[in-house]
């Protein structure tokens, strides 16, 4: 892309009506809403109705910084663990926008995030993790199936 | 399982249409759905017709309502819906544990096909896990596995493997190194029926490694009913290195079956690759030190040969060179 010639750009409006204004090579990456700034809608406002503007302005800066090729991989890596870094609210809304307008990368390194805080951990390390607490009753917890037995037996038998 | 789908199916369609704008939330998720079950589902809709449209709006409402209830009503304690998403991720054994979390992430966790495609089991369920928990493991892809991965289950027979086989005709990939309760008569019987099965792609990727008694005549058989043939099994795969939690080549490997003729001993077995300089050479055909580990040992470290260097055993009784054995730091 020469840097005389103007750039393209896309006007993207969140959820709580804040306008953003994007490259379209940075707008690209938004595989599932591509089409509509393709299909020549020039200067048309792209509504995003279940995305916040905070959640938008973290996943457009997430695409400027991917979709700019002078970045070395190093640097990429570094911003990418710092990008991760918020709390688990606003990263389940990022996972939420990622999986919505269909940036795969995003979407990957998200959820591989919340898959590694998973990982290795209890039923109920989880639910004090992510603050949950519809638990289930005894009796439910006994009707549990063979598999549950099975992992249970696993996690405090051996122990 | 077809009705579900197709309920979810409605409901993204229904999403779409009410409003280009406001995207369904997991537009992703029954799109990935769709693609498995496209056929199917197309088939159903012209089968049944209006009144299974209905069925499938109603059912619809129905969890929408329970849904936003939930919702107003105690927001920080249901987990959130994007946590849906990250499940693919997840292995076997934290799936098990997403499950007994709650009970909407149990019924998410249960329910969809999609995340039992691949079932892979090592360390620690591998002791644990037994013919009937497999089969219940298997039963949730609803007939989708393509990958069955069961690394050192002592206690998975043949029998077993056979009743997951029989109701999983999608299988493609099966992985059993050192599952010392099977033989090689059992898998051979195995596959002899389920590659001749009408319809079936049938097995075309299985790992042995470390399976008791595999004659040259087994392995001929093994070739021929995975259609491997002979020039395609002897080039062209990426090396395989000795190494501590690497004995044995899962699925990610391109190869058809993991054994091969050790060029020394002649028996059947897992053959390795030297990573020592000097030893890789580029021309397979002429390479020396490649072999089972009973004609050349390797340090489990680095995985090279200890031809013309010193190496040590520690207390697990595993070999080490002496350059990885100055390396690490307590030299247990």
């Amino acid at each position: 892309m020469s840097s005389t010639e103007a750039k393209k750009m896309v006007v993207l409006k969140s959820f709580d009506g804040v306008t953003f204004e994007v490259e379209e090579s940075v707008a690209v990456q938004f595989e599932s809403i591509r089409h509509m700034f393709e299909d020549n809608l020039a200067g048309s406002v792209i509504p995003l109705s279940n995305i916040k503007s905070e959640i938008l302005s973290k996943v457009i800066d997430y695409c400027k910084r991917h979709a700019d090729d002078t970045t070395d991989e190093e640097d990429l890596k570094a911003f990418d663990a710092d990008f991760v870094k918020v709390e688990h609210g606003t990263l389940f809304d990022i996972i939420r926008a990622a999986n919505y307008l269909n940036i795969k990368s995003l979407l990957d390194l998200t959820c591989q995030t919340v898959a590694d805080m998973i990982k290795g951990k209890t039923p109920a390390e989880i639910r004090e993790l992510f603050n949950i607490s519809d638990e289930f009753t005894p009796e439910e917890e006994e009707e549990a199936s063979i598999i549950t037995r099975f992992i249970y037996m696993d996690r405090y038998a051996d122990c | 399982m077809v009705i579900q789908s197709f309920v979810r199916n409605i409901q993204g369609d229904k999403n779409l249409n009410r409003c280009i704008q406001s995207f369904p939330d997991n537009a992703h998720f029954n799109e990935k759905l769709n693609v498995g079950n496209e056929l199917n589902l197309y088939s159903e809709v012209g089968d049944m017709g209006g009144a299974s449209v209905q069925y499938g709006c109603s059912s619809e409402m129905q969890v929408k309502e329970k849904g936003e209830g939930a919702d107003s009503c105690a927001e920080e304690e249901v987990p959130h819906d994007a946590l849906a998403f990250t499940l693919s991720y997840l292995g076997v054994k934290d799936l098990l544990s997403v499950e007994r979390v709650c009970r909407s992430l149990c019924s998410t966790v249960q329910d969809d096909p999609l995340l039992w495609r691949t079932i892979h089991i090592d360390q620690p369920l591998n002791e644990r896990i037994t013919d009937d928990v497999l089969l219940q493991l298997a039963s949730r892809s609803q007939g989708s596995l393509q990958c069955l991965s069961l690394v050192e289950c002592p206690r998975i027979t043949d029998d077993g493997l056979r009743r997951v086989l029989e109701t999983n005709p999608q299988l493609t990939k099966l992985c059993v190194p050192g599952c010392t309760r099977l033989t090689i008569e059992g898998i051979l019987n195995n596959l002899k029926v389920f590659n001749s099965a009408k319809g079936v792609q049938g097995i075309k990727h299985l790992r042995i490694g470390g399976l008791y008694g595999v004659t040259l005549e087994h392995f001929e058989v093994l070739k021929l009913l995975l259609g491997a043939d002979n020039d395609k099994l002897q080039n062209h795969y990426k090396p395989h290195f000795y190494h501590r939690g690497n004995f044995y080549l899962l699925c990610d490997d391109d190869r058809a079956i993991d054994i091969e003729m050790c060029p020394r001993c002649e028996k059947l077995r897992l053959i390795y690759d030297c990573t020592a300089k000097g030893c890789q050479v580029e021309d397979h055909a002429a390479q020396v030190c490649r072999a089972c580990t009973l004609c050349i040992s390797r340090c489990v470290q680095c995985g090279r040969c200890f031809n013309n260097t010193e190496y040590e055993e520690n207390f697990c009784l595993e070999l080490i060179c002496s350059g990885c054995f100055k390396q690490q730091p307590d030299n247990y």
